[in-house]
């Protein structure tokens, strides 16, 4: 009896170690089979975008000359029956100078105030718990910032008024203003989880560090802060704020009436214009008053979704292109002092000579999750055309990157045609998934070995969906050297900010390339500024006259084809010229400009935000390259906002209503408003298939070849019943005559006895073959 | 899927069985094969009927719904339900859609995309169904072919089958559209074990004016 129940025992035992070994080898199958699937899911919690509020906008403004004065109205509509807070994470043009903030209530107007950061949110925290109406603006990114809106009744809607001033960018003889609507959901890069989701205790700890006036970002060190925001990542150390810059994202949303935006811009730019267009909107422009240098324009459909960004832009009559430009204001400061700024636009001189140095460059292309449709062929016909362009004596390598980066070559290698026949395998083959882990690719692509008889030119395909710009801009300005980086943004709605900073850090320049019908004329126009000579070393002579001189950028780029360059000065008397000087393949260049002959304008206005706005520009950009530590950068941007009346990282907009209107007994919730996912990405696929009959067919495999077996072992232990009770008894080995024979004749055996591994197993045990046979 | 194939779970299964050896356990490779198999089966007999059983229990929930709630759950401990109900006449098809096309909720019931339009609105809907219980069928329609959708607040839109199309989601994308669409979703081919593989059957329907 006790063999039997031994026996039985160890078979329970044996075969759960294999239908367990089995099952794990099927699980490991099934959940790479779920992952393969996607990476980031981008739903709100609960995968319901409907009750959130509601979001209408609408821009309007002005361009005057080479300044845009743009107006946002967000109507935040709330057709739920409850009180909610509301908050909208959204973009602007990266260059935005926010200098105002007012919320509409019915017929009542608020106008914010500027305030330091930490101290606006406590203004606005206090006035949510009173149950008052406010609004917080902040600015996350240059171009990207979030509102708040705290106790929006049950049927009301709350209008949030933003204004800003933004430089007109005019290249290659186009003026153009883009407006963005959406964003690209950001790739957070985890240096490490240290990442904290804000629960209830925190949250108490939270408030009291707010309420109290004690420094929290003393007490907190260089830690990360616990989530802020509620976006859908959690703060990391690479991007501390990764919880304020990624909110739900929804592909569609069930009311067909929000997140759509209209447009009434009138453009004054003191120049014929021969066409107003846009390559991303049906736009309609009036053209008032049979004059041409005032257009209205507008939404061809009235309202557009807003998946997208909006690029306009308008073109002077042909030969009328302005080469040189220069705009003042005079603002008094008291009755006897004032203040002088001056807005200079200078293009560089057309040449038709090409550099003779042949060329080394380095494609990086983002192959990444948020790259996916539209965008992912946007890039491969981008590097196909390049690759067009390159000539046999130049040099080139590609480097793909996601979450890690793959290298063609290990070093660059000879246009060669067959070089370029494997670059466009490589091209074909790229596939859009992954995290964007920027870092690797460009260091790889800036420190390649250096060849004196190469001009090194890095071209960077991406949408720069990522929130750790910073370390990014770190990396590109230490590793620069004598490399030039060129960035090429593509998809609906790339991360502008990025790709502009990322070019003037890497001392290139950025092309847009909005869709697949655009990619060989951009392209065209980047290889035109890549092979033409640059106008380098440029100074600025003001006259001495002018008094105090405050300029920015302080340090002058070097100029490409057709990208002119703008430089703001404050001076405490007025400038009539300037004299710039430079040189162009090694001869010397310069030109002068005055207030009186060339277009511009006396008596402009906005230019004091605008000045303040690229002064604050260069002071973070000392901080993104670790010139200057926080300490003594935050306290002059802070300064700077507060007296120029301009949102910064520092200062907040607050405003907030003077009656609390939410009654005591109701509580409010909070809701994120969703921005839409950019126009062109792709979806999520689930997994369709379950492994059932997989598994029910190897179930039945596996029970019949049990059966085959029985049966084989059956005819086995018949054939020798009386030695197995023998040896049951202790009988000794006389009565055996042939067992190891039958042994190895089991089914299991046959099937295994080309392994190797057993027969050496087998071998090793022949002594005991015997007593085992018996055994059983 | 290439696990069984490749060379490491060979070297595994080599390994296992030389400790099966070296335990002298030969003699129970047989109960363990009969086990291990009964196991199996019973395994995947249960994910069938588990598919199969669900749409029963959800169908009762379904009666119990309001224009103003969705369904309650079709059994207490369940972690998902049925936000639609999906017909196609010809076939005497009646499906009950599930919130979302989680794992778990596609093993009761074919399953809503959460980022495509909401059922029985504007926009393009995408349903996805495992193709081996509840989307079997797709493989049947055609063109011409009726498909109705009607959320819990009994709004019914009624779809038009234009084409059938299959997917590589390892080198295409499944994009979302403008315009009115239903697309159901499943895996290919309808007859592959090894499940994860990298093709889609989708089969697009426009919507008709009722």
């Amino acid at each position: 009896m006790k063999p039997f129940i031994k026996l039985a025992l160890a078979s329970i035992k044996s075969a759960f170690a294999f239908s367990l070994a089995l099952m794990s080898l099927l699980a490991t199958m099934h959940a790479n089979a779920n992952n393969s699937a996607g990476e980031l899911e981008l739903r709100d919690q609960g995968g319901n975008v409907t009750s959130a509020l509601l979001l209408d906008t609408a821009i309007s403004g002005e361009v005057n000359g080479m300044l845009a004065t743009i107006k946002v109205k967000q109507t935040f509509r709330n057709d739920s029956d409850q009180w909610l807070n509301g908050r909208y994470v959204f973009p602007l043009p990266e260059g935005a100078a926010v200098d105002s903030l007012t919320i509409q209530i019915g017929e009542r107007i608020i106008k914010g105030e500027i305030k330091e950061k930490e101290q606006a949110k406590r203004t606005f925290e206090k006035a949510k718990r009173e149950g008052k109406k406010a609004g917080l603006l902040q600015q996350h990114r240059p171009n990207l910032f979030s509102i708040a809106v705290a106790n929006i009744g049950p049927q009301e809607q709350i209008i949030a008024n933003i204004s800003f001033i933004d430089t007109v960018v005019y290249k290659d003889d186009v003026f153009s203003l883009t407006m963005p609507t959406t964003l690209t959901p950001r790739y957070v890069a985890n240096g490490s989880t240290e990442s904290i989701r804000l629960d209830e205790n925190a949250q108490r700890q939270l408030e009291k560090d707010l309420n109290s006036n004690t420094n929290s970002e003393q007490q907190r060190g260089n830690n990360v802060e616990i989530n802020t925001g509620n976006g859908w990542a959690n703060n990391t150390f690479r991007v501390p704020d990764a919880s304020d810059i990624t909110p739900p994202q929804a592909h569609s949303l069930s009311d067909q009436t929000s997140h759509r935006f209209s447009l009434l811009l009138s453009l004054k730019v003191g120049l014929d214009l021969q066409q107003v267009s846009s390559s991303t909107h049906p736009i309609s422009s009036n053209f008032s008053g049979g004059s041409a240098q005032e257009v209205k324009v507008e939404l061809a459909n009235g309202h557009e979704l807003m998946d997208r960004d909006l690029v306009l832009m308008w073109q002077p009559i042909l030969g009328t292109a302005p080469k040189a430009a220069m705009f003042q204001q005079e603002l008094a400061l008291s009755s006897t002092d004032k203040e002088y700024f001056t807005m200079m636009m200078l293009a560089p001189p057309t040449t038709s000579v090409s550099l003779s140095l042949p060329r080394d460059v380095t494609f990086i292309v983002d192959s990444s999750g948020s790259m996916g449709g539209q965008p992912m062929q946007q890039a491969k016909q981008a590097l196909h055309d390049a690759l067009a362009r390159l000539s046999p004596s130049d040099k080139f390598n590609i480097v793909d990157f996601d979450s890690t980066y793959r290298t063609l070559y290990s070093q660059s290698q000879a246009a060669s045609f067959d070089h370029i026949q494997s670059a466009k395998q490589m091209v074909d083959n790229l596939r859009a998934d992954g995290g964007t882990e920027m870092t690797g690719a460009l260091k790889f692509a800036l420190n390649t070995a250096e060849d004196p008889n190469y001009l090194r030119q890095v071209i960077f395909i991406t949408d720069g969906a990522i929130g750790n710009e910073a370390e990014l801009f770190k990396i590109i300005d230490q590793d620069l050297a004598n490399t030039r980086l060129f960035t090429v943004g593509i998809g609906s709605a790339p991360n502008a900010f990025f790709m502009s900073k990322a070019a003037k850090f890497g001392r290139g320049t950025y092309t847009y390339i909005r869709d697949t019908n655009q990619v060989q004329s951009k392209m065209a126009t980047l290889f035109d500024k890549i092979t033409k000579p640059v106008l380098r070393d440029l100074a600025i002579d003001w006259p001495s006259s002018a008094g105090k001189i405050e300029q920015y950028p302080s340090r002058l780029p070097d100029l490409y084809a057709g990208e002119p360059l703008t430089v703001l000065v404050r001076s405490s008397s007025p400038i009539n010229s300037a004299q710039v000087q430079g040189s162009m393949l090694n001869t010397p260049w310069s030109q002068s400009l005055s207030l009186g002959s060339s277009s511009g304008n006396k008596d402009s206005d906005n230019l004091d935000t605008v000045w303040a706005r690229k002064k604050v520009d260069t002071l973070m950009d000392k901080l993104h390259t670790g010139e200057e530590p926080l300490t003594t950068i935050k306290p002059v941007v802070t300064e700077l906002g507060i007296k120029h009346h301009i949102l910064t990282k520092f200062t907040a907009f607050v405003a907030v209503d003077k009656t609390p209107t939410r009654p005591d007994t109701l509580k409010s919730k909070s809701k994120n408003v969703p921005n839409l996912m950019p126009k062109g990405t792709t979806m999520k696929v689930p997994q369709t298939a379950t492994p059932a009959s997989l598994l029910s067919m190897l179930g039945v495999l596996l029970i019949l070849i049990s059966f085959i077996g029985r049966k084989r072992s059956f005819k086995l232990i018949g054939k020798r019943t009386h030695l197995t009770t023998d040896s049951l008894r202790g009988a000794s080995d006389q009565g055996v005559k042939e067992p190891p024979i039958v042994c190895r004749q089991s089914l299991a055996l046959k099937l295994f006895r080309n392994q190797g591994v057993f027969l050496k197993a087998w071998r090793v045990t022949p002594k005991n073959n015997n007593e085992e046979c018996g055994k059983a | 899927m290439g696990v069984l194939g490749s060379g490491n779970s060979i070297t595994f299964i080599k390994r296992v069985w030389v400790v099966l050896v070296r335990l002298n356990v030969k003699r129970l490779i047989n109960p363990a094969l009969f086990l291990g198999g009964a196991m199996l089966l019973a395994q995947g007999l249960y994910m069938d009927a588990k598919a199969v059983v669900a749409q029963g229990l959800i169908a009762h929930s379904w009666q119990q719904r309001t224009a103003a709630s969705p369904p309650p759950k079709p059994w207490w401990w369940a972690d998902t339900k049925a936000i639609a109900k999906l017909e196609v006449k010809r076939l005497d098809k009646a499906l009950y859609v599930m919130q979302d096309d989680s794992g778990q909720s596609l093993a009761f019931g074919p399953g809503h995309l959460n980022a495509s339009a909401n059922v029985s609105e504007q926009g393009h809907v995408m349903i996805a169904g495992h193709r081996d219980s509840h989307f079997e069928f797709i493989q049947d329609l055609k063109a011409g072919d009726i498909i109705e959708t009607t959320n819990h607040q009994s709004t019914t839109v009624r779809y038009r089958v234009i084409d059938s199309v299959i997917l590589d989601t390892s080198s295409q994308d499944l994009l979302l559209q403008d315009e009115d669409l239903l697309s159901l979703i499943t895996c290919y081919p309808f007859d592959g074990f090894v499940p994860g593989g990298p093709l889609r059957y989708i089969v697009n329907a426009q919507k008709v004016d009722l």
